[in-house]
């Protein structure tokens, strides 16, 4: 869906991004990760012409991005950033409708996804609609933010550490949303990110860049059983792998209660929450042993601090 | 507001100047022709059986005062009475020719003495300190403030004030009056016109770097530095050599005195608010507002009409204000180089030292620079979108 091939990009003599080339298949979330001043908003600008890399070239969905006139080929690519750039003068309704207004959809139109799209993002759109972006929150204006790219429907989405001035609770929250909007409308998304936590959470590939290089490219297990070097190791972190238990969830580990066996009086613990806080919970209650039920209240099964150390496979 | 509002202690000056004048001083003096002086009436004499409606007005007006705070209604009244006070005043001065005292003189007419421009003072003193109350409510406080002008125009409209020395001054020399005051307009606006159509392309090739900031505000500074007469000098050599070279251009008004010094050196003047505010309208845009209209996809000139001219217009607009009001005093100066105006009613009057005769040509002047100001300000208002007006203020 995205291809960059050897794209490289000069600024005053220092290659901001060196000779670097990287698949991102149909549907799936790549985050890219690294220090600060390593290229990844560069190599994101590439993609939509904000930036023309020096050499290399950039195909979208099989076509050289050079080929296409800017603004068309930005209209079908959702960009969100981090300081958002809501337009203040503009009320929500109209900011989110600004791609559909360049692409001349028709007013019935606009208005029908406008509202679906803030519903999708958690928005009530009767109270949101005619809101101007300074009566918003910093975790509404994200909503807004990322709403307002996914708004004509664009293939493709690249995302400049888009939560990244929030809170972390909110931060926590607009993720868990925007997972959810993600695996139901599977865009093909590249997610630059500091956060080595907010990586593993979303991505389903992990690329690692330094000074201007790719470093390492490859699903997020891999990094755990093989990292490229040091450097890499390092910069992921020595929890790297409690931070991997995070995309585990409670249920595809649990081991289930036979019919006749009685409900043992255990810890209890939802389904639904991942290995990361079913660690937290085996640490706090001193038990190794956990009794799983579903948001019901209905025993499930039940979890061994053993099915804590299943390997990761890369 | 950082600290709650307390009691008003600008509008308390306004009303204790009011009542000072009221009381003890004149405001008004009866004459029995154009030249000789007369009765000094206070405003007890003036008003007659209506004194003690006015004292009542007063107490009512330092009443809402003292509890006004920043409640809109009571600050819009209190606004409101002010300037109904003054106005009440002025046409009782205007009514004073009916007094018996006048009934024996045919040429009377009565002139504005101290206490009436001291009750001027104190409206709008009052005005003031209630519009800052309402600065967030921007069409109310222009409804306010047009209360004395309006009023004004509809006691000239109905003759009430025909009875003022100065109208009686204009009344004499309408055809001359209305001829100056059109002179006036197409003065200032010529060059306020011509201000707007050099300084927006100037400031916004300086927002694009096509033009060096520093050059052009040197040159543009230049110009407001000068003092105006001394500007309009420097320009009377080369447009006399130019008329007298080509006797086309002399025909068509270039010459070194009347029109075309006067609009040039008027417009040099109002290219320096237009200019510097184009520039920081356009630089108030947060930059990246920008970069994401671009990666949105919308072509420079989309961005430049639906998001940098909409948020930069209400500073380039504030610009053209204080450009237009300004010309409209300045051109009162062009009635020295004999290019018209009510410049030259003023200059007349200081000639002939008749005091009727340059309030003639001065009040227009001001009347003009403030209904200027006024609809410049309901323009802004109007054309302000709506998420950003908080961050302007229209005063
Ligand atoms: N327009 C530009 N002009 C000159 N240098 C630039 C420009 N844009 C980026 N750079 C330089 O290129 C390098 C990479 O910048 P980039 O913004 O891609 O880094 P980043 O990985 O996104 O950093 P951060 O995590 O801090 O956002 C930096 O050294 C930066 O100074
Ligand atoms: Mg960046």
């Amino acid at each position: 869906m995205i291809s960059l091939r050897n794209i490289t990009k000069i600024y005053g003599g220092r290659a901001a991004v060196s000779n670097l080339s990287l698949e991102v298949s149909e549907g799936e979330l790549c985050v890219l990760i690294g220090p600060s001043g390593c290229g990844k908003s560069t190599t994101l600008r590439m993609i939509n012409r904000m930036v023309d890399p020096d050499q290399g070239t950039v195909l979208v969905s099989g076509s050289n991005v050079k080929s296409l006139r800017p603004e068309a080929l930005r209209r079908s690519i959702g960009y969100v950033i981090q300081s958002i750039g809501l337009f203040p003068h503009m009320t929500v309704f109209e900011n989110v409708a600004v791609v559909p207004r360049l692409l001349k959809w028709n007013t019935g139109r606009i208005k029908d996804r406008v509202a679906e799209l803030l519903v999708l993002t958690g928005l009530e759109p009767a109270i949101y609609s005619r809101r101007y972006p300074r009566e918003l929150s910093g975790g509404e204006a994200q909503r807004v933010g990322v709403a307002r790219a996914l708004a004509a429907d664009p293939p493709v989405l690249l995302m400049d550490e888009p939560f990244g001035a929030v809170d972390p609770l909110t931060r926590s929250k607009l993720q868990a949303e925007f997972l959810t909007i993600q695996r139901r409308l599977k865009k093909t998304v590249l997610f630059v990110t500091h956060d080595v936590e907010e990586a593993v959470r979303l991505s389903d590939k992990i690329a690692v860049l330094r000074d201007g290089f790719l470093i390492q490219y490859d699903v997020p297990e891999a990094f755990i059983t093989a990292p490229a070097d040091p450097f890499v190791a390092n910069f992921l972190g020595s929890d790297f792998s409690l931070k991997m238990l995070s995309r585990r969830l409670v249920k595809d580990y649990c081991a289930s209660l036979s019919p006749s066996e009685s409900v043992p009086p255990l810890p209890r613990i939802n389904d639904k929450t991942t290995m990361k806080e079913a660690l937290s919970r085996f640490v706090s209650s001193g038990s190794n042993r956990l009794l799983v039920e579903s948001s019901s209240g209905a025993p499930v099964g039940q979890l061994e601090l053993r099915s804590l150390l299943k390997p990761f496979r890369g | 507001m950082l600290k709650p509002p307390g009691i008003e202690k600008v509008g308390l000056t306004g009303v204790a100047l009011g009542i000072w004048a009221t009381l003890w001083l004149d405001l008004a003096m009866l004459r029995p022709n154009r030249l000789l002086t007369g009765d000094l009436l206070s405003a007890r004499q003036l008003l007659g059986a209506s004194y003690p409606f006015l004292l009542l007005c007063w107490l009512l007006l330092l009443g809402l005062v003292l509890c006004k705070k920043n409640n809109v209604l009571l600050n819009l009244s209190a606004g409101t009475l002010a300037g109904l006070i003054f106005i009440f005043c002025l046409r009782q001065a205007g009514q004073g020719v009916t007094l018996p005292a006048a009934s024996s003189l045919p040429f009377a007419r009565v002139s504005l003495a101290r206490g009436l421009w001291v009750l001027l003072l104190s409206s709008y003193i009052v005005i003031f300190s209630c519009s800052r109350q309402l600065a967030a409510r921007a069409l109310l406080r222009l409804l306010m403030s047009a209360v004395v002008p309006v009023s004004l125009a509809l006691l000239l409209f109905r003759g009430d004030l025909d009875g003022l020395s100065v109208v009686k001054e204009y009344l004499a020399r309408r055809d001359s009056f209305l001829l100056e005051f059109n002179r006036h307009l197409v003065l200032s606006f010529t060059a306020v016109g011509a201000g707007v159509l050099a300084g927006i392309p100037l400031g916004y090739s300086v927002f694009r770097r096509l033009l060096p900031e520093r050059q052009v505000f040197l040159f543009v500074n230049l110009a407001q530095t000068l003092p105006t007469l001394s500007l309009l000098a420097l320009f009377m050599i080369p447009l006399t050599f130019l008329g007298r070279a080509f006797p086309l251009l002399g025909k068509l008004g270039i010459r070194g005195i009347g029109f075309a010094p006067a609009v040039i050196v008027l417009f040099l003047y109002s290219l320096l608010p237009i200019t510097r505010n184009t520039l920081a309208g356009f630089r108030v845009v947060d930059s990246r507002e920008v970069d994401i209209a671009g990666a949105m996809g919308m072509t420079a000139g989309q961005i430049f009409r639906r998001v940098e001219l909409p948020l930069a217009l209400p500073v380039i607009m504030s610009g053209i204000r204080t450009a237009l009001t300004q010309t409209i005093g300045n051109t009162i100066l062009a009635g020295l180089i004999g290019a018209g105006g009510l410049g030259s009613i003023i200059f007349l009057g200081l000639a002939q030292a008749a005091p009727d005769l340059i309030l003639l040509g001065t009040l227009p002047v001001i009347l003009l620079a403030w209904l200027a100001d006024w609809l410049m300000q309901l323009l802004t208002t109007v054309i302000t979108p709506e998420g950003v007006r908080h961050t302007h203020d229209f005063t």
